[in-house]
């Protein structure tokens, strides 16, 4: 079962991913903030990590740099989460080293299938890394 | 010593005189009244002195002074002594005296035995200050007993002896009175006199001349009021002539008659403007004067042929004497003057009327010019008067208006600023005025270039084509606030005469703009959160993660779930549009595949018919060899999206949907036509408006938000496109949508994949 972390500072809809993913059959470690996403992120080493751009305090990009900087999480994929849909935004979100942006309002099965897809192709890739390994 | 000069007229001392010689004999004198103490020296004949300021002595034989006048004896206070020439000389003023002098030459003479040079006059200090003037005068008898005469008082003659005596004339040159002429004898004398005479008298009519022609001029150049100073001219020429009656006559263009100018001497005056002559200018005197160009002078008119007497005449005029005023080549006129008797005019004094003539001419022609400039300066005062009220009228205009106007002229001079640019720019009008377009930078620092730059160019290089061209430009100014410049060129019949930029504050209209783009980016963002939690739990009930449903509570929920998502398209929507509208939007602008974008739209439009459950008939034609087109994937996927999507939901089911493309030369045309129920002619304007949707039940009853058409025009004009509908209007007719992309060309794009950022232009 593969894991993914969350980070959403608001309250519903940190719910309705939590159970949005659980029902996706992942197991989901939720943070309610950019501090807890990294602490978290490091103890735990989720599979992906899903991380809403703008929390209070560290924003999601900053989250991003810091776990793409430390070798140990800088092979986990990032998945942006925004309201905003801005090109420099977006632009912004792919060069901190995020893989894919989702806007909001999302539908749930599209969030799942795009979050599936991400995860077979980098599990083959780390499976094939394994294996040469 | 010049004639002219008065004060040397009057200084002119006249030497008449007799030379004298010493007599050799005796004279005896037989002068009853004076007694001598020792006389040896005798006059014949009674001798009279003059008393009249002047000094007289006669010398006889020896030096010795025979005769003396009062002034002599109250001179060197001789006190009735009789003293000889020699004491006198010693008692006075030895040598130096005149009588040393006489003494002396007396002596020489005695001595010598030459005679004296009549009319020798020697100047000899006397005393102080003055000086005396000595002049030895012979005085003569006729050769054989002819008489003496002296001064004006001869009495006897004097038969027998000559009496050759000297007489010593004094005269004290510290008096400056004119000395009269001694008449004597000599012949000299006379022709001296007579030539003096004659000279004065030249002298006299030359200094009257040049006075009055002095007098004329003063006159004439006195005032510009100008038929008083013909007037006074003419009162000051029959003064000076003699005359009693003058007039000034002018020849009048288109008229047989001469006019009356200026009178002088008769009873009554003229009318102002002056009075038509009764003569024509071929008639009388007048005509022969104008005719001939000659001056006359007539003795008596009466018998002149050439006069013509008029019977209404009151004036009886005998002598004439006239002249034609002459201007150049030019003739003007003529100058006449009259007196009651005959022969009153002289030769000499034509000199002086053709002169005065001449001055005449020059006055008259003066006077012309100065009443043609006169009336031109008064046309062009009030052309002038009202070219200003005009001016001050469309000044008042312009500063009334609040756009500012900046007006240049064909050299590139700013020639008009008026109040409102002033503070829109920030520059007084003194600062601007006057100043070149090649400073603008300089003038206004910090503004915008092309506006500048594109004055300049039409300035250099005006073309009458260029009269329709309008430029248009947002200026940022240094303080921030934003203008809105319009620019054109001023034409005027052909004529390039410089340009007007007319320009607007909008700094508030952008501020404006920019909150409701910040604002509805703000609102959009604020909404997609709560609605991420209301579509997201919706779509998860309905996927069963919180267990099985109802049917019911399905349908409910499923009812929810769309208005959701209309919501959420709705305010996807706005935002897209105002990000557009901000001009936040950039196009990846890259060589795009027609055919693919088509077909990936055409999945997406079949799944609409599926979800709808509306079947729909789609034709779709491209031909085989398409050109890339220059453009946005991701947006023109958004364009055909739309228009089939609106195409789709405003026709029957089992309508038609029509896509076609044809590749014109630098472009290429989509024409997308639906037979459904078209848009009536009066709504097509409109259709592009945000939020239109018109009156159509069926367009009210589909979902939509009236912005799709808004930002599908938006996003084509953003590609350099035009897009178009056509539409009876009748249902069933359907409409067709047409729009155009531009070709990709990789001659004018810089390169491959590189991102273009287009800029939106607000409108």
């Amino acid at each position: 079962m593969f894991k993914i972390l969350i980070a959403e500072d608001e309250q519903d809809i940190l719910d309705l991913l939590v159970f949005t993913l659980q029902y996706g059959g992942y197991e989901v470690v939720p943070t309610v903030n950019g501090n807890q996403a990294i602490e978290q992120t490091r103890s735990q080493l989720p599979d992906l990590l899903l991380l809403d751009v703008r929390m209070p305090g560290m924003s999601g990009y900053e989250v991003c740099r810091q776990i793409k900087a430390n070798p140990e999480t800088k092979q986990i994929p990032v998945v942006f989460l925004s309201a905003k849909g801005q090109e420099s935004e977006i632009k912004a979100g792919y060069q901190t080293g995020a893989i894919d942006y989702i806007l909001k309002p999302f539908a749930p099965d599209e969030l799942l299938n795009r979050l599936g897809e991400i995860l077979t192709i980098h599990l083959s890739g780390r499976n094939i890394h394994q294996i040469e390994n | 010593m010049s004639y002219l000069s008065p004060l040397s007229l009057s200084a002119i001392l006249l030497l008449v005189g007799l030379t004298a010689y010493f007599l050799i004999s005796h004279l005896i004198v037989q002068f009853s009244r004076k007694s001598w103490k020792s006389n040896p020296i005798k006059f014949e004949l009674p001798v009279y002195l003059p008393q009249n300021g002047d000094a007289y002595i006669i010398v006889g034989e020896g030096g010795k002074i025979a005769y003396s006048n009062s002034t002599i004896k109250e001179l060197f206070n001789l006190n009735g002594r009789k003293i000889s020439l020699e004491s006198l000389a010693t008692e006075i003023n030895p040598k130096e005296s005149f009588f040393g002098l006489c003494a002396q030459e007396g002596k020489a003479r005695l001595s010598l035995g030459s005679t004296l040079i009549d009319g020798k006059s020697y100047r000899i200090p006397n005393g102080d200050s003055s000086t005396m003037l000595v002049s030895f005068h012979e005085l003569k008898n006729a050769s054989n007993g002819s008489t003496i005469s002296l001064k004006d008082k001869p009495e006897k003659t004097s038969d027998s002896s000559q009496i050759p005596t000297h007489q010593i004339v004094v005269h004290d040159t510290g008096s400056s009175e004119n000395i009269t002429i001694r008449e004597q004898h000599s012949r000299t004398i006379q022709d001296l006199e007579k030539k003096f005479q004659q000279k004065t008298q030249q002298v006299k009519i030359e200094h009257q001349r040049t006075e009055t022609l002095l007098r004329i001029l003063t006159e004439l150049s006195s005032s510009l009021d100008f038929e008083q100073i013909l007037q006074r001219t003419l009162e000051v020429l029959n003064e000076v002539i003699g005359a009693s009656h003058a007039t000034c006559m002018v020849l009048q263009s288109g008229s047989r008659k001469l006019r009356h100018l200026a009178t002088a001497g008769y009873s009554t005056p003229l009318p102002p403007g002056g009075m038509p002559s009764a003569l024509n200018i071929n008639q009388g005197l007048v005509g022969w004067i104008i005719a001939n160009r000659k001056s006359v002078l007539i003795d008596d008119v009466l018998k002149d042929e050439r006069w013509i007497q008029l019977p209404s005449s009151w004036y009886h005029h005998r002598s004439a004497v006239g002249s034609p005023i002459i201007m150049g080549d030019q003739l003007l006129g003529v100058l006449l003057l009259y007196y009651p008797e005959v022969g009153k005019f002289s030769i000499e004094q034509l000199d002086l009327i053709q002169a005065a003539a001449n001055q005449m001419a020059v006055a008259i022609k003066n006077a012309e010019l100065f009443h043609i400039t006169l009336s031109q300066k008064e046309e062009l005062s009030s052309l002038l008067r009202e070219q200003r009220v005009e001016t001050s009228r469309s000044r008042s205009i312009l500063e009334a208006i609040a756009d500012g106007v900046l007006v240049t002229d064909q050299y590139g001079e700013i020639t008009l600023f008026n109040h409102s640019a002033e503070k829109m720019l920030d520059k007084k009008r003194v600062e601007v005025i006057g100043r070149s377009i090649d400073h603008f930078s300089e003038i206004f620092p910090g503004i915008a270039q092309a506006w500048s730059e594109t004055i300049h160019s039409w300035t250099q290089d005006p073309q009458p084509a260029n009269s329709s061209k309008i430029f248009t430009e947002q200026v940022s100014l240094e303080n921030g606030n934003v203008l809105s410049v319009n620019l054109a060129p001023v034409i005027n019949n052909g004529d390039f005469f410089g340009t007007v930029s007319v320009f607007r504050d909008i700094t508030h209209l952008i501020e404006i703009d920019r909150l409701k783009s910040e604002f509805v980016a703000t609102v959009s963002h604020e909404l997609r959160t709560p609605m991420t939690s209301i579509k997201g739990y919706v779509d998860i009930l309905l996927m069963g993660v919180a267990g099985e449903m109802s049917e019911q509570e399905r349908r409910f929920l499923e009812v929810v779930q769309e208005n959701t998502e209309r919501l959420t398209i709705l305010v996807n929507d706005l935002l897209d549009l105002s990000r557009i509208e901000a001009g936040q939007v950039n196009l990846r602008m890259q060589p795009v595949d027609l055919a693919e974008i088509i077909d990936e739209t055409m999945l997406e439009i079949n799944r609409l018919t599926v979800a709808e459950n509306k079947s729909m008939q789609f034709d779709i034609k491209l031909p085989l060899e398409l050109a890339p087109i220059h453009g946005d994937p991701e947006r023109i996927r958004q364009i055909l999206i739309n228009l089939l999507g609106n195409a789709f939901n405003y026709t029957l089911e089992n309508g038609k949907v029509a896509l076609g493309v044809q590749q014109l030369e630098n472009e290429i045309r989509i024409d997308i036509s639906d037979n459904g129920i078209g848009i009536p002619p009066g709504e097509q304007e409109r259709i592009f408006d945000r939020f239109y949707r018109g009156d159509n039940h069926m367009v009210i009853a589909t979902a939509g938000t009236g912005l799709g058409l808004s930002i599908v025009s938006k996003l084509i004009n953003m590609h350099k496109g035009r897009i178009w509908v056509q539409s009876s209007g009748v249902e069933g007719e359907g409409s067709t949508f047409s729009f155009t992309l531009p070709i990709y060309n990789p001659m004018n794009q810089s390169i491959l994949l590189h991102e273009d950022h287009v800029q939106n232009i607000n409108r």
